[in-house]
């Protein structure tokens, strides 16, 4: 009886005491970080054999997708297996699980991605809000676990295959897509105030520091339309919220529709560094995937087609999570983020092939790579300790690989037959009759020399 | 005496020998001079595709399929030789022209058993100088390897007539069947044959041996429908017969009469008088001849489908009754002159010789424009803000290669994207673009419709939406397909404008005055 009594003791004791230990720890692990801060480091060392081989940087921006909703089943990446679950409401145990599931239409209802539903989602790092903090939003809290395959989007699978699938890649900023392409130029966030200009240093001020062309192309940008005005672009270009972008006509006139891109890519001119954001279709829900997959395909089908494809590195990525379940906490580096995991592809003749990167990585990492080919100076500190993307190619080898255009186009219905086959077919009856006649006319040249030689 | 014969004999064979040999190294120099100067047209670069695929040459087996139109016993001999060689248009050519080649000897061969060594050596010039079989074999089209075993089975049916041993008639058989194997058109024989047999009754033979040359026939044929058997596709044969009977007709009616100009008037001329001779005549031999001409003439006419090389298995019908025209002019003259037998047989032979080197003279004079018929052909006359808007060409099907096919073609392999996918006015630049730089291209004229479209061909149903989805890159404009169909040249070039196209390619033609005007256009587009 007294050990029962001593045992029920040590277990109050235990519970109770864990609560406030939990809560320590809790606020602990999500106490508040400082953000980005300027960088006060000099020029960043030049990556020789990078700076060697790599003329022409792409940076091509889709949006709205996690890895887990394009890659989670790749093979040999860190994605979902058949134990991923999310509870459909982390505080009821009751309330069931949702498994991730495929998704076979193109398109869908949107998700919610803002700040807000990444947080419960996140749900200090256990993952498993994504379900719940749609429902919360009025969404479709089950389909945030879809995913999709490489049925629905051959192409960036074919893509992976080929080349570089970063699988610990994340997206800097947990939210929604429009702090992320701030990062993407900047390395960390402003205020975008709508008709409000701010002063940031981006990376194209330190190119135009260094001379270096660069280029930022949109679909559907209208050069002629006051930079106030470009309704739809103005999250995917954060530059022209920027008032040393938009008060000098030089830089201004650096953005421009994707149309010029395709023509430089054909009749010369094309900058050092391309930003390429939504090429075509966009890919957040509700755009059409298969739509947004083909248009960045042609993309860059056409960027391997040109010229500059022996010098190139195109980074491909996604501007954000889309509301959609990934399943690998995001490192909390700063007050921004990361965010949750995006997919990110590393296409260059100098790439691996068909390697899949588990280098923990972000959009500042791209930053830091464009700052080491080009020796510039870094912008924040999350370049400045943004871990480096070298791993993913390999300058030593001899001479540019091949590229691999995907083709999107279904193979031509032809009639084909297996040539053995056709050879014997064809052969045999030769064969045969030529021995037949051959020994028609050796007999009947026998009879002929037989009568002959008889008697008449 | 005897040894004056024999030595006169001797000198006669080896002049014979030499002047075989000087026929035929002339014939192998008209048809191999220049043989490369332009690339492969249409038809050719099918049938080289597919040899190159039947070789083991992967990247041409998924752009040409091996089932289409025709049998494909041409296309597994050059295969054979790109086995060795590697895949080129040049070799391809080659080979056909040394099928060209054995058509002189095989001609030459049916002249000497038939007629003696004059007509042999006329026979033989004929062909060897006639710029029609010149035109034809000069190309890797299978109407020169299907003449040829035409021939022999001409030979062989002469032979029979001659001698009336089975053997022959069932060599003819086979000879006949492999005829059909280079292409299905030479099936023709079979009805001029049995023409021939209910004519000439006497040569009609044991309806045994007449099954077993029926059967031989059967048997030799036998690999065409059997191959497409064994890859699933009983029909296709079919679809092309349908195609064939129901497209429109593509040339007129006396379209065919052209094609006698080039196989050279005197020729024609000399094979009437053959003809003529022969009809009052009716030996076996003569109704032979006048029955596979006639036949084969008469249901090509008929066919709305004509080809300017779709004739070629006539000639050697058509040669051996020239041949049989010259001799028989040649004896009426000499016997108007001479009442010796031996003057008069002397006489005749020369008067003979004298026709045809007149004749051939005669062919030597309209042969140039003949041969190269491509030269200078093509031009493009007005612009529409830059582009070619109305194409002025003039390239009979079938008459050689194409000006500006090749050097696009390899351009593309040299500078574009492997894998990248073109889009043509018509499916016949398609294929020379495909053959030359292993790339994809369709074809805006395709129809829809299957009963009006080639089955080879997959339609284009919404070009719009192929540039929009990225399956297509560039758009291809050429003068020779905008001549034959200006609404189709139109719609790509309004593609072109719409797409913001990019001129990344242009080949010009050469003129007098240094400014060519534009045989091909290659315009990139993004969607």
């Amino acid at each position: 009886m007294r050990r029962v009594v001593a045992a029920l003791c040590l277990g109050l004791l235990t519970a109770g005491l864990s609560v406030p230990a939990a809560t320590l720890v809790s606020a602990a692990t999500l106490a508040p970080l400082p953000p980005p801060r300027p960088s006060l480091a000099g020029p960043v060392a030049i990556d020789k054999p990078a700076a060697e081989k790599i003329k022409h940087i792409f940076v091509i921006v889709q949006e709205g997708h996690s890895f887990d909703n394009y890659f989670g089943t790749y093979p040999g990446v860190l994605g979902i297996n058949r134990h991923t679950a999310v509870p459909a409401n982390p505080r009821s145990v009751t309330a069931g699980a949702v498994y991730p599931h495929q998704l076979t239409a193109v398109r869908t209802i949107p998700l919610d991605n803002s700040l807000r539903a990444a947080e419960a989602a996140l749900d200090g790092g256990t993952m498993d809000g994504f379900v719940s903090a749609q429902s919360a939003a009025a969404r479709n809290g089950a389909l945030s676990l879809g995913y999709y395959n490489s049925t629905t989007i051959p192409y960036y699978w074919a893509l992976a295959r080929q080349y570089v699938l970063a699988d610990h890649f994340f997206a800097s900023a947990l939210g929604g897509s429009t702090p992320n392409y701030q990062f993407l130029v900047a390395g960390k966030t402003w205020n975008a105030t709508p008709g409000a200009e701010a002063n940031v240093p981006t990376i194209f001020n330190r190119l135009d520091a260094a001379g270096v062309s660069w280029g930022y192309y949109a679909a559907n940008y209208q050069s002629h339309v006051a930079s106030g005005q470009q309704l739809s672009l103005e999250s995917q270009i954060p530059l022209l919220g920027l008032s040393d972008i938009t008060g000098t006509s030089s830089d201004l006139a650096r953005i421009q529709d994707i149309t010029r891109l395709n023509r430089d890519l054909v009749d010369g001119g094309l900058p050092a560094v391309s930003y390429v954001v939504r090429p075509g279709q966009s890919e957040h829900a509700p755009g059409n995937v298969a739509l947004g997959q083909t248009s960045t395909v042609g993309l860059i089908d056409a960027i391997e087609r040109s010229r500059y494809w022996k010098s190139s590195a195109i980074f491909l990525t996604w501007s954000d999570w889309g509301g959609w379940y990934d399943g690998v906490a995001p490192p909390r580096i700063d007050s921004e983020g990361d965010g949750f995991r995006v997919p990110a592809l590393i296409i260059s003749p100098f790439a691996r092939r068909g390697v899949v990167l588990h280098q923990t990585a972000d959009f500042s990492s791209i930053l830091q790579f464009i700052e080491s080919v080009y020796g510039l100076r870094p912008l924040t500190t999350r370049d400045q300790n943004a871990p480096s993307l070298a791993a993913a190619f390999d300058f030593g080898q001899g001479r540019p690989s091949r590229p691999v255009v995907m083709g999107v186009l279904p193979a031509a219905a032809l009639t084909q037959g297996s040539v053995p086959v056709i050879l014997l077919v064809y052969g045999l009856p030769v064969v045969v009759i030529v021995a037949f006649l051959a020994y028609s006319a050796l007999r009947s040249g026998a009879e002929r020399r037989r009568r002959i030689g008889e008697p008449s | 005496m005897r040894i004056m014969v024999d030595r006169y004999g001797g000198r006669r064979t080896v002049l014979t020998v030499l002047t075989t040999v000087a026929i035929l190294a002339g014939g192998a120099f008209l048809r191999l001079h220049g043989i490369n100067q332009y690339g492969l047209n249409s038809d050719e670069a099918v049938y080289a595709g597919q040899a190159a695929g039947l070789a083991g040459f992967t990247q041409y087996s998924r752009l040409f399929g091996l089932f289409r139109a025709h049998p494909l016993l041409i296309q597994l001999l050059v295969s054979f030789v790109y086995r060795v060689t590697g895949v080129s248009g040049l070799t391809a050519r080659e080979v056909c022209a040394g099928f060209g080649v054995a058509l002189i000897l095989v001609i030459g061969i049916a002249g000497l058993v038939l007629w003696g060594r004059l007509a042999a050596l006329i026979g033989m010039l004929f062909v060897a100088v006639s710029p029609y079989p010149i035109a034809v074999s000069r190309q890797m089209l299978l109407d020169g390897p299907e003449s040829l075993f035409v021939a022999v089975s001409v030979l062989f049916l002469c032979l029979y007539a001659r001698r009336s041993r089975r053997e022959l008639l069932w060599a003819a058989a086979f000879a006949g069947g492999l005829a059909f194997l280079a292409k299905e058109s030479a099936i023709l024989l079979v009805p001029a044959v049995l023409v021939f047999l209910i004519l000439s009754p006497d040569t009609l033979p044991r309806y045994r041996d007449l099954a077993i040359a029926a059967g031989i026939y059967v048997l030799t044929i036998l690999p065409y429908p059997l191959a497409e058997l064994s890859a699933g596709k009983a029909s296709t044969g079919a679809d092309y017969l349908v195609w064939q009977v129901l497209r429109p007709a593509n040339h007129p009616l006396d379209f065919y009469l052209g094609v006698l100009g080039a196989v050279g008037w005197a020729i024609v001329a000399l094979a009437a008088v053959g003809a003529l001779v022969g009809f009052f005549r009716r030996t076996p031999i003569d109704i032979l001849l006048l029955s596979v001409t006639l036949v084969i003439f008469g249901f090509l006419e008929l066919w709305p489908t004509k080809g300017y090389e779709y004739l070629l298995p006539l000639m050697a019908s058509l040669t051996l009754l020239a041949v049989s025209g010259a001799l028989q002019l040649g004896r009426a003259l000499a016997l108007g002159f001479q009442r010796s037998s031996q003057s008069r047989r002397l006489l005749g032979t020369w008067a003979s010789a004298s026709l045809a080197v007149i004749a051939v003279a005669t062919m030597f004079l309209t042969a140039s424009p003949v041969v190269s018929a491509q030269r200078g052909t093509a031009t493009l006359v007005g612009t529409d803000s830059g582009q070619p808007a109305v194409a002025r060409v003039t390239v009979l099907a079938g008459s050689g290669g194409l000006l500006a096919g090749r050097p696009a073609g390899l351009w593309v392999k040299a500078h574009i994207l492997a894998g990248s996918v073109f889009l043509t006015i018509g499916p016949s630049f398609a294929n020379i673009l495909e053959f030359y730089s292993q790339d994809r291209a369709l074809a805006l004229s395709v129809s829809p419709n299957p009963l009006h479209r080639n089955p080879s061909y997959s339609p284009v149903v919404n070009a719009d939406r192929l540039i929009r989805s990225g399956a297509v890159q560039y758009l291809v404009y050429d003068a020779y397909s905008a001549a034959r169909t200006h609404h189709f040249a139109d719609r790509v070039l309004a593609l072109a404008k719409k797409f913001h196209g990019v001129l990344v390619y242009q080949y010009d033609q050469e003129s007098s005055s240094g400014r060519g005007s534009a045989l091909v256009r290659i315009y990139g587009v993004q969607p």
